[in-house]
């Protein structure tokens, strides 16, 4: 079980949300980004050695941001908030849940919170975005 | 001697390494019986004197779940070895006596283990 491939089951997740036009793993980011609504996964901290032996246990969280063009605003906004409710067709957690090995790369995962409405800006372009926080646990080998 | 890192610790169970545990716990002691006696009691400090009974010893370990629980020892104790890493480690055969599990909304599901030692406990040579 490795960080990448853990970020690449949270990719697989996320595409069975239809209206992300595309989803990006820890492995494919880029500098910006032209089709939207799109999720971006970003691996942060990790914990090592959350147990014994040569089959460790560690803990990953992972940051997923949808990504909305600042263009009409207001509409933009609201579609953001159906990536936020707990349930539903575009729902994040809901698409996390349905899989909550994902894809067999982790022993569990633990979508924990949603960070509200934000901007973020890649390669000087500013978007609309919602930050999702999601908890991985996996073992080293 | 040099210290030693916890994350090369291990439980292990009839040679069999216990997964998804994260820590552990050993209480080895001996009973010490008082031989207070009146000629002490007389002395300048009037200090309370013992002797050395029993030794015994148990713990704990605790992790997360992984599998199907260590089963209570009603039948027979387990050959037991808590390792401080793959040099440094304490011996003996032991009884689980207690399991207690716990569930947290926003947690790993966890296992706390009890063991009571029987018998002689071989320690560390380091």
């Amino acid at each position: 079980m490795s960080i990448e491939n853990i970020g690449s089951g949270i990719k697989t997740r996320l595409e069975t949300i239809s209206a992300l036009k595309d989803v990006y793993a820890p492995n494919e980011l880029r500098d910006t980004y032209n089709s939207f609504p799109c999720a971006i996964i970003m691996p942060g901290e990790t914990v090592y050695d959350t147990t014994f032996g040569s089959n460790a246990g560690y803990t990953s969280r992972f940051r997923i941001i949808v990504l909305i063009s600042k263009q009409d605003t207001p509409s933009a906004l609201n579609k953001l908030m159906n990536y936020m409710e707990p349930t539903g067709t575009n729902s994040v957690k809901a698409a996390i849940y349905g899989d909550s090995t994902l894809n067999s790369t982790a022993d569990d995962c633990e979508l924990d919170r949603n960070l509200g409405y934000g901007i973020m800006t890649f390669g000087g372009i500013t978007y609309l975005s919602t930050e999702f926080g999601l908890v991985v646990y996996a073992r080293q080998s | 001697m040099a210290h030693i890192a916890g994350k090369t610790g291990m439980v292990n169970i009839a040679t069999v390494d216990e997964a998804g545990i994260r820590n552990w716990t050993l209480d080895y002691s001996v009973d010490m019986l008082e031989t207070t006696d009146f000629a002490d009691g007389a002395a300048t400090n009037a200090a309370k004197t013992y002797i050395p009974g029993l030794s015994g010893w148990s713990g704990t370990f605790e992790g997360f779940k992984d599998g199907a629980p260590e089963a209570l020892g009603f039948a027979s104790s387990v050959a037991l070895k808590l390792e401080e890493d793959a040099t440094y480690f304490w011996t003996g055969s032991a009884y689980i006596t207690g399991i207690h599990p716990s569930v947290a909304v926003d947690g790993v599901v966890t296992y706390t283990y009890d063991f009571q030692g029987t018998g002689e406990l071989t320690e560390p040579t380091g």
